[in-house]
């Protein structure tokens, strides 16, 4: 990372903060696309996220990595978005769904398309719930394809832990996908239950 | 089976995992401008503002703020000195240990019961109240009273015999007076008879021994009649003026009367009476935050916690 570049941003400077946040660009789109799995939020979050790393560039002592710093940054936006969203679909849809309302799926395809796109969209949710340092070690390995030891670098670690993570995520991963899998069927399923009665 | 269902669910948890990091689209363009566009104009309006207080209030914030700062310490001093003197004072009759021990009520209750004469080998059982402790006092002052009556009483009986004691000697002096007269009587008769007879001086010195003699059984009789009549004097007025001397070395025993008559306090005692009341009020003190300690420690944790909230989000 540039320093002078930095130095730059951190007075004001709005082209030297373009030209710092393009080695991280990529990695803001691709954390805020596995958080949200949709274009349009991934692109409204993209654009909060980067606001707030413009926002607290005074902040960063560089204790850290740049790149480790702008993830957790990233990471932390994501969830705050998921959950403003989460809050404002259930302010919005509680009242029609009361009356027998049943949302139409947004994204058609084929069947196995639909469960594939389900199944991804329970796994971010359950991704969402995982505790902060796990999550992070599961998205950047899992998700980003990052080495252990790129991992550990970023999130200012050891290897060893970074691996104990990772396990430990995806263990408690399963656990939420079985536990949501009992308590309720896909949304998919329903609909092609509620065709089939009719 | 069941760990064979275990690695199933992990090679499809893996395999899941892998199609959604193989998914990701490619960042569109539109995201790239939206931001830098977001964060251009983000600068611009810190930039007029940064501009702006420079040209319309130059400085006041700033001095705003180190007064603020100068004066930040000394509020909370005073805050805390504040909420330290008043928590004392709001709570020294609840969390004072010296305030909370019965033995104090009764000390002051004991001493007055003692003094008048009353039988009191039981304590008072605690008084809460001084009024409990000023009822006993009321009490003892009546008994004290009561028996000073009959100290009185008992004394104007005494001086009574005394005075008619005084008064059978001074009869009896008296007729030991008109008996000598008598005998004197008798000797000027024997004189006479004695100058009238004979002329003989012998006769008439042996009649005036014996008249002299008559005259000292009248002169002994005077001194019975001043001792009675001195024991008469003395016990007249002993009513209202005498006082035993028993009750003069017993403590008198209205407070008041008592108080009236101590010696006005010197200076010395006085600074030992503040002394000793900045002592107590320092150990309440000490009472009262030992009491507001886990309120304090929950109060700081809570600021501690707020504070380690907002700088995480910050």
């Amino acid at each position: 990372m540039n320093e002078l570049l930095l130095k730059r941003a951190r007075s004001g400077d709005a082209a030297a903060f373009e030209e710092l946040a393009a080695e991280v660009e990529p990695l803001v789109w691709r954390v805020c696309w596995h958080y949200t799995g949709q274009r349009e939020d991934a692109s409204d979050c993209g654009q909060e996220s980067m606001l707030r790393i413009w926002r607290s560039l005074d902040s960063y002592r560089g204790d850290c990595a740049f790149e480790s710093w702008v993830y957790r940054l990233t990471a932390n936006c994501c969830l705050d978005f998921l959950r403003k969203r989460k809050r404002e679909r259930a302010e919005s849809l509680e009242p029609l769904q009361e009356q027998g309302f049943d949302p139409p799926d947004e994204s058609p395809g084929t069947e196995e398309q639909v469960l594939s796109r389900e199944r991804q969209h329970r796994i971010r949710e359950a991704i969402a719930q995982l505790p902060e340092d796990q999550r992070d070690a599961l998205v950047l390995t899992q998700l980003e394809g990052k080495s252990y030891e790129e991992t550990a670098r970023i999130l200012s670690t050891g290897e060893g832990t970074v691996k104990s993570r990772v396990n430990r995520a995806r263990a408690r991963l399963k656990e939420l996908l079985k536990n949501e899998r009992e308590l309720s069927p896909p949304s998919f399923v329903k609909r092609r239950e509620g065709r089939g009665q009719r | 089976m069941k760990e064979q269902d275990e690695l199933q669910d992990f090679s499809g948890l893996d395999q899941d995992l892998k199609a959604m990091a193989s998914d990701v689209p490619e960042m569109p363009e539109s995201f790239r401008a939206g931001w830098r566009a977001a964060v251009r104009a983000e600068a611009a309006k810190q930039a007029q503002n940064a501009d702006a207080p420079r040209e319309e209030i130059p400085e006041a914030p700033a001095k705003k703020i180190s007064r603020l700062r100068r004066w930040a310490p000394l509020v909370s001093t005073a805050a805390a000195l504040l909420f330290l003197v008043t928590g004392t004072l709001a709570t020294r009759g609840v969390l004072s240990p010296r305030l909370r021990q019965p033995p104090a009520a009764e000390s002051l209750a004991l001493p007055e019961t003692e003094r008048a004469g009353a039988d009191f080998e039981e304590p008072i059982p605690a008084p809460e109240t001084a009024n409990a402790v000023y009822a006993a006092s009321e009490e003892a002052d009546a008994v004290y009273a009561a028996s000073e009556e009959a100290e009185a009483y008992a004394a104007s009986g005494e001086a009574n015999a005394a005075y008619e004691s005084a008064y059978a000697a001074s009869e009896e002096a008296d007729e030991a007076y008109e008996s000598a007269y008598a005998a004197s009587g008798e000797m000027d008769a024997a004189y006479e008879s004695a100058y009238a007879a004979s002329g003989e001086t012998d006769a008439v010195c042996a009649a005036s021994e014996e008249a002299e003699e008559a005259g000292a059984v009248s002169g002994g009789a005077d001194p019975v009649f001043g001792a009675a009549r001195k024991a008469a004097e003395e016990s007249a007025p002993s009513g209202s003026t005498a006082v035993p001397a028993e009750r003069g070395a017993a403590p008198s025993a209205a407070p008041s009367q008592e108080n009236d008559s101590l010696p006005s306090p010197a200076p010395d005692s006085a600074r030992e009476d503040f002394g000793t009341r900045v002592l107590y009020f320092l150990e309440d003190m000490g009472a009262f935050l030992w009491a507001a300690l886990p309120f304090l420690l929950g109060a700081a944790l809570l600021v501690l916690l707020i504070f380690l909230i907002r700088r995480k989000k910050g």
